[in-house]
């Protein structure tokens, strides 16, 4: 009996153990035709977000395709060969949920939050807009007109106009150095048959991720994406056809560009680690002790760092748009070099990059927009791990190294008005 | 013994497998209301739901409008200075309670309200709770605590400023509801005792919702809460003076400077409260208008004009503000057509009239009733979420109103919407955001 009652504790523990790690388990899946899907279970309420992910960024755009990844994803909602412009609106509306996309410098993403018990038809919508996309002409030009007032509005603050020219001054001729929005410029030379090239190429089941979140039992989350998304044909090219292509630390040079904001603005860019650098999580904790107005170093000032790990190059970047111009940058980038941070201070801010992640994974759609760019970009998994195990010395390390003042790229930006933009 | 053994074994078994089922198989949320006035009028409305992963506590005081600047700048300066130091603890103590607590501590200022809520994990309820009460009870109005308010409400200004839209959204709303924004020397005059006098006559009990949501359990919370406000009897003393009459709106288009090059055009109506007879068909109709792409502006100003990259509906609804339709687009278009702005604010308010000239047909409405019962569940996800829309529900009609909202949505007929339309979008003002080049 003792024996018996033994088994049937062991058992009983087991089944405790998997109830209470339900929540937290991710399961992954590679169907055949090659699409990855990543699970994660979450029941506080009854929703569920889906995000399709397409490696079709505009690091992926070719010669004669800048603007293709960011004009291509307005164009999926222009029709498809079972709705007409509109309908995959109003059909995903009538379930309670609002379809969107966004295109990054990796990836296109398309995503919607429903509720859980319309998982099916959702999944069912957002396969037809990504998979049978009819990209019709007569609706280009009117979408053109409409991806330029997106960009304006992009460009409408200081600090996006200074980062999108840092870019574009320290990583041309690269496709990174292009905003992933496209500009004016590259839109307006966008084609239909340039972006039915990127589409075809682009959008095969190799190079997509689904990321399903939510109050949904993984067996039916699987069940219901094999029925839709299983007889997806693979693309028959290479998976991934954009290279990594190294390009040479840049020597230090000052630049000045006219701008529109009644302010003067200073910027300085370094070569940063790609996600999947060992060095990437250095970057973000040194990004997250330097940080904004509104913590780290930099608070109470105008100052702020970004780092926004890519899957190649990416830029660590230091900006003021305060009027104490490139002082308080150089200040801060030497007293890093010069003395590693106090262990105190590292645990308050990886204690507080942590509690930031738990409150941003609260949402269902939160948890599914983190788990999709960490895999879409290559970073390892476990980032909370290994960000704690940064070191002080490390820290240091990274600025003396990485930032350091003989290859910063600077950037000022002197206010043009009043008088005319530039 | 072998008998005996068998007979051990199965019930052993089966005593197993039920408590296994027991403890794997999802309980459901403990989701009951529960509700409570106090007897110093304080009212409490606890939400619990063992699935979160935070506790989130709202406290809401219907301060009454400010309609005269100095009372609203008063106000201001009160509200953001609630946590820098009360009579019974220092400002350090508090600062440490806030960091405990997880650090999120919001502060929302409306017409006639301060809505100040507390995110923490569930371990440290108690802690945030009393956060909130002991500034509620015993908040000090210090020159110290005065002047960090005002800096905090510099940076907020300075934060809106960069961006057109807002500074846009928040001066139209201000307008629609007939109200002055403080002049700085208006601010400057606030001192000590004008901050206290404030603070006793508006922050009331009988003017406080307490709510709160996420994981935590209600009879520990609803204890704790009676034991820290049993003590709370301020009173109003003698009679408040009689608030003066609203600013009549101005009907002349706001005009707000936008660095960059974009360009807003918004018109604001009139909007009802939580609990008023026509607030079910309101939601309905600013969704049918411009929430989601599916929408009367999205379709018929973005996609079938190619104007704006921007464009529906916003509204701060359990509060009462207004509806705000909006639409942002590059104002390089203002070289080739300098009347883009009027052009676009015309284009607002002829979507506006056609509510009443084109109703919406049955399929319109069935998306507009839909999308806003499933948007009312994903703007529910998080607990301070719930336990703000709590607070508003509690405060403007019953604490159960707002779980009732989706079922009152998906019944709302064309004629409701047609009345809502009549009865809040008459009334219109309008603001247009432009790069300083383009504004005069």
């Amino acid at each position: 009996m003792l024996k018996s009652l033994h088994l049937s504790a062991v058992v009983l523990v087991l089944l405790i153990a998997r109830s209470v790690h339900a929540d937290d388990a991710l399961s992954r899946q590679v169907l055949p035709k090659g699409l990855q899907i990543v699970f994660r279970e979450t029941h506080a309420t009854p929703l569920v977000s889906l995000e399709l992910w397409i490696l079709a960024g505009a690091r992926d755009e070719g010669p004669g395709e800048l603007g293709c990844a960011h004009f291509l994803e307005h164009m999926l909602f222009k029709g498809t060969h079972l709705r007409p412009a509109g309908q995959v609106d109003t059909d995903i509306e009538r379930l309670g949920a609002i379809l969107n996309a966004a295109t990054g410098p990796d990836y296109a993403r398309y995503y919607t939050v429903a509720p859980a018990r319309n998982l099916s038809p959702a999944l069912e919508i957002l396969a037809d807009v990504v998979r049978n996309a009819i990209l019709p002409a007569s609706k280009v030009e009117r979408e053109r007109a409409v991806i330029l007032d997106e960009i304006a509005q992009h460009r409408a603050t200081q600090s996006s106009r200074l980062v999108d020219q840092l870019y574009a001054l320290t990583l041309a001729p690269l496709p990174y150095s292009h905003p992933p929005a496209g500009t004016a410029a590259t839109i307006a030379a966008c084609t239909r048959d340039g972006m039915k090239r990127f589409y075809d190429r682009c959008y095969v089941p190799e190079r997509a991720l689904l990321v399903i979140v939510g109050d949904i039992e993984p067996a039916r989350a699987l069940s219901e994406s094999t029925a839709i998304f299983g007889n997806w044909q693979r693309g028959g090219q290479a998976s991934d056809q954009a290279t990594a292509v190294a390009i040479p630390l840049p020597r230090a040079s000052q630049s000045h560009l006219a701008d529109p904001g009644p302010r003067r603005a200073v910027g300085m860019a370094f070569i940063g680690p790609p996600a999947s650098s060992p060095a990437a999580a250095v970057a973000q904790v040194t990004q997250a002790l330097l940080g904004t107005r509104n913590g780290g170093r930099f608070a109470a000032t105008e100052c702020a760092a970004h780092y926004s790990p890519r899957r190649d190059t990416s830029l660590f970047i230091l900006t003021n748009e305060g009027a104490a111009g490139d002082g308080p940058l150089r200040q801060a980038l030497q007293r890093l070099q010069t003395s590693a941070p106090t262990e105190s201070e590292m645990a308050a801010v990886v204690g507080r990059e942590a509690a930031d992640a738990r409150l941003e994974t609260q949402r269902a759609g939160g948890l599914a927009l983190r788990l999709g760019t960490g895999i879409i970009s290559g970073a390892p998994p476990d980032q909370e791990a290994r960000l704690r195990a940064v070191t002080p010395a490390q820290v240091s390390a990274f600025a003396r190294g990485w930032l350091d003042l003989r290859h910063a790229v600077t950037l000022w930006l002197e206010p043009s008005f009043p008088g005319e933009t530039p | 013994m072998k008998p005996i053994s068998v007979r051990l074994k199965i019930p052993a078994a089966l005593l197993t497998l039920l408590l296994a089922t027991l403890l794997t198989t999802r309980l459901p949320a403990e989701d009951r209301l529960r509700v409570e006035t106090l007897p110093n009028g304080v009212r409490l409305a606890l939400e619990p739901n063992q699935l979160d992963s935070f506790v989130a506590f709202t406290m809401q005081v219907q301060t009454g409008p400010d309609l005269v600047p100095a009372d609203r700048a008063a106000g201001e300066i009160v509200a953001h200075a609630l946590f820098y130091g009360s009579s019974n603890r220092s400002f350090e103590d508090v600062s440490a309670s806030v960091s405990q607590v997880g650090g999120s501590l919001t502060t929302r200022r409306t017409a006639d309200s301060v809505t100040v809520t507390c995110v923490t994990g569930p371990r440290h309820w108690r802690e945030a709770a009393y956060l909130l009460c002991e500034a509620l009870k015993n908040a000090d109005f210090t020159p110290e605590a005065l002047a960090r308010a005002r800096a905090d409400i510099g940076r907020l200004d300075a934060r809106r400023a960069v961006s057109p839209f807002l500074s846009a959204y928040n001066a139209l709303v201000e307008r629609t509801q007939g109200l002055i924004e403080p002049d700085p020397s208006t601010m400057d005059r606030v001192n000590p005792e004008s901050a206290r006098a404030y603070f006793q006559t508006r922050y009331l009990p009988s003017r406080v919702v307490f709510a709160a949501a996420g994981h935590f359990d209600s009879l520990a919370v609803m204890s704790a809460l009676e034991n820290m406000l049993f003590d709370f009897d301020r009173r109003a003393p003698g009679r408040a003076s009689p608030p003066s009459a609203p600013q009549e709106p101005s009907d002349a288009p706001l005009r707000v400077p936008a660095a960059g090059d974009a360009a807003y055009a918004l018109i604001g109506t009139q909007g009802p409260r939580a609990g008023e007879e026509l607030y079910p068909a309101f939601v309905v109709l600013r969704t049918l208008l411009g929430g989601g792409h599916g929408s009367r502006l999205f379709r018929r100003v973005r996609e079938s004009e190619g104007f704006g990259y921007t464009v529906g509906t916003a509204s701060d609804p359990l509060a009462g503000g207004p509806l705000v339709a909006y639409v942002g687009w590059n104002s390089r278009r203002s070289e080739q057509d300098p009347a883009v702005a009027d052009k676009a604010l015309r284009r607002l308010g002829g979507q506006l009239d056609a509510v009443l000239s084109e109703p919406p047909g049955e399929e319109e409405l069935d998306r507009a009733r839909k999308l806003a019962a499933g948007q009312w569940t994903i703007e529910r996800e998080l607990p301070a979420e719930r336990a703000e829309a709590l607070a508003w529900s509690a405060s403007m009609a019953t604490a159960a109103y707002d779980r009732s909202l989706p079922g009152l949505f998906l019944r709302v007929s064309r004629d409701d919407v047609i009345r809502a339309a009549r009865t809040y979008t008459s009334r219109r003002i309008s603001a247009v955001a432009l790069p300083p080049r383009l504004s005069h």
